[in-house]
Order: structure tokens, then sequence, then C-alpha cells
């Protein structure tokens, strides 16, 4: 009896062992690609926002944008929220008077086809013009508040939420 | 071999015929770009896990089978999931959310049990793709339906006319019910008649 527990057992180690130590090699494997995608693609989301010649990291997740050698022309900042379905990591874009320009998704795993919608270009531009702090409502929204979108009140809070801690953040930073 | 794959596609096919993976099938066909990428991953995972599991089929002791197919199972997806964000991440923004649902639809594990666990490697390979196709069939038409009602929409176009009113409903839980019902009834009356014809 004892005997056969320990041989199952065992074979369920082997197993569970090799699979393990598979995802432990594709891991060390992928680890550093996956980072350097994630910056790459922050990266190009900022370039998408802002039309600058490179940016300032002003904080960790603060950058300035720079035209022409000196002159600022705008601010984007990272930011994140838990929607539906778990964090959406955004990275928010203000021009230089501190008004939204638009965001750019990083990460969004929301319900597809109704949250996943804050992804989509029509609703950044949206957002553009607008300054927060912001709030969420149904429709018709005004200079401070976002239309929701139909079906994901919660995807809209949290994409709220992050513009409006990014708004914290940026101007803490640049010391306002 | 042929054989195995057709009856994958339509004998048994996994959801209208097995019923397997409804959790997905209603998450995931609310339009038929995204019915289209959780079929397709589904069946790479399906293809790669009943090869495994039945290579594994003389080393795995019946006591233990879940357990052991779940680790492989797990493992495969995991691994798919860390190689397509290093090496293809466009594509991994557009599938992402999927995989870890993969990892949770029966269908997997049932093909594993019922299939590889009994049979060849190669045998378990067409199992996996005609299950698969099937699979990603079923839920492409559910997903038709869905989208061009609920949304107006095709592959995100816009199909239907102005004057159209979207019933939103058809996107949401109660409009995949729905949906599923209906087309698995007029399945079921279809295969009895040409039972009756026979």
């Amino acid at each position: 009896m004892i005997k056969q527990i320990l041989k199952l057992g065992t074979i369920l180690f082997t197993i569970t062992f090799v699979v393990v130590l598979l995802l432990g090699a594709v891991n060390a494997l992928t680890k550093d690609i996956i980072a350097e995608n994630t910056i790459k693609a922050e990266n190009a989301a900022r370039a998408e926002l802002i039309k600058a010649d490179y940016f300032k990291q002003l904080s960790e997740n603060v950058y300035e944008g720079i035209e022409g050698g000196r002159k600022s022309c705008g601010y984007c900042v990272t930011a994140s929220a838990k929607g539906y379905g778990g964090d959406i990591v955004m990275i928010v874009g203000y021009d230089s008077d501190f008004k939204l320009l638009g965001i750019k998704i990083i990460e969004i795993s929301e319900t597809a086809g109704l949250g996943s919608k804050a992804s989509l270009p029509e609703f950044s531009e949206s957002l553009r013009g607008k300054e927060p702090e912001l709030s969420v409502v149904k429709s018709g929204g005004g200079k401070n508040e976002i239309d929701a979108i139909s079906g994901a009140t919660v995807t809209t809070n949290a994409v709220a939420k992050a513009i409006n801690q990014s708004f914290e953040e940026l101007l803490k930073t640049i010391g306002r | 071999m042929k054989n195995i794959i057709k009856d994958g596609m339509f004998k048994n096919n996994p959801t209208f015929i097995l019923t397997l993976g409804m959790c997905p099938t209603l998450a995931t066909t609310t339009s038929v770009l995204n019915a289209l990428g959780m079929g397709l991953s589904t069946t790479a995972v399906l293809i790669c896990s009943n090869a495994a599991i039945s290579l594994l089929r003389r080393v795995i002791p019946q006591k233990i089978r879940i357990a052991g197919y779940i680790v492989v199972i797990a493992g495969f997806v995991s691994i798919v999931q860390m190689l397509l964000s290093a090496f293809l991440p466009e594509l991994y923004k557009t599938l992402g959310l999927f995989i870890p649902l993969i990892v949770v639809n029966c269908i997997i594990l049932g093909r594993a049990e019922e299939f590889a666990s009994k049979n060849g490697v190669l045998p378990s390979i067409c199992d996996g793709i005609g299950t698969g196709l099937g699979f990603t069939g079923a839920l492409c038409i559910i997903a038709f339906v869905r989208e061009l009602l609920g949304a107006g929409t095709l592959f995100g176009i816009k199909i239907m006319p102005q004057f159209f009113q979207s019933a939103s409903m058809m996107v949401l839980t109660p409009g995949g019910f729905l949906t599923f019902g209906v087309v698995l009834g007029i399945i079921n009356l279809i295969i009895r008649k040409r039972g009756a014809n026979k």
C-alpha cells in the first residue's frame, strides 16, 4: 500500500519536476526579451502620443517630450488601475497646457468586444482636450467627463481613475 | 487518419456534440476575430498536448492521470504564452487574453482522457487537429451571429445598414446562451433529418 503511494508520488513528482525545469528554461530564455519588448512598446506608445525629438525621464513614470533641443512639448505618464479583468496599464499623453492628448493602452485584459474597446483609437481620440480630474457619465460628457463605454462601466471607471492618478503624479513631479 | 480529423470536426464536434468548453465558447464569441483567435490558439495547444499525453501514456499511471495531464497541459500553455510574448509580441497582444483561458478549457483535458491516453502519437495529433478545427468552426458560427446582430459588424467592419439597431444583448451573456441554443437546435434537427433519410 505504502509502496504504491510512494511509487505514484514519485512518478507525479518526476513529471512535475521535468515540466517545471522546462518552464524555468523557457522563462530564462524569454525573460529579458519580454522586458525589452515592454520597453519598446512603451517608447513606441510615447512617440505616437507626442511628436518629440526625444523623451526626458523626469521620474519613474513621468516622461517629458523635448523638441528642438530644449522646448517642452508635452508629457507622458505611465499609469495603471484595476479594471474588470485585471490591471489596465496605459500611457497618458498631455500637451504643454496639461490638457489630455489621448491614451495608449499597454496592458489590458477586459471583456473582449466590450471593455476592450478602451484600446480603440476612437476612444483615445474622444479624450483629446479633456482635463482631469475626470468623472464618468453616461453620455454627452463635457471637459471633465468621459462618456462611459456601452456595457463597460467598470472599464471606463478604471481608465478615468488611471488618468486622474497620472495627472496627480505629473503635477507632483514637476512641482505644482 | 483523415477519418479521425473528420470525426473531430463533425461527428465528435466538441461544441455541438460533446458540449465541452462552454465557458470560453460563450466568452470569446462576441466577435468573429476573437472566435478565430481563440479557436486557432486552442487548436495549437490541443495538437501539442495530445501529442505529449500520447507519448507519456504508458508512463503516467491511471490513478494519477488527471493530475499528470493537468501539469503537462498547464506547463505547455505557459510555455506557449512566454514564447509568444517574447517572439511574436504583436500576435500576443491580440491573443494574449485567451491563452490562460485555454488551460481551463475542458476540451483539452477531455480529449487527453478520451483519446490521447489510449492511442498513438500520430492519431492523437490528428484528433487534436480535427477537434481543434471543429471547435474553431463552431466558435465562428456562433460569433458570426452574435457580432452581426449585436454590433452590426463582422471582423470589426460595419456590415449592417444605417437603420439597423444592433441588439447589444447579443454580445452579452444572454445573447451567448440564446445563440448557442438556437444553433444547437438547428444542428440537432439536421442530424435527425439525415438519420431519418438513411
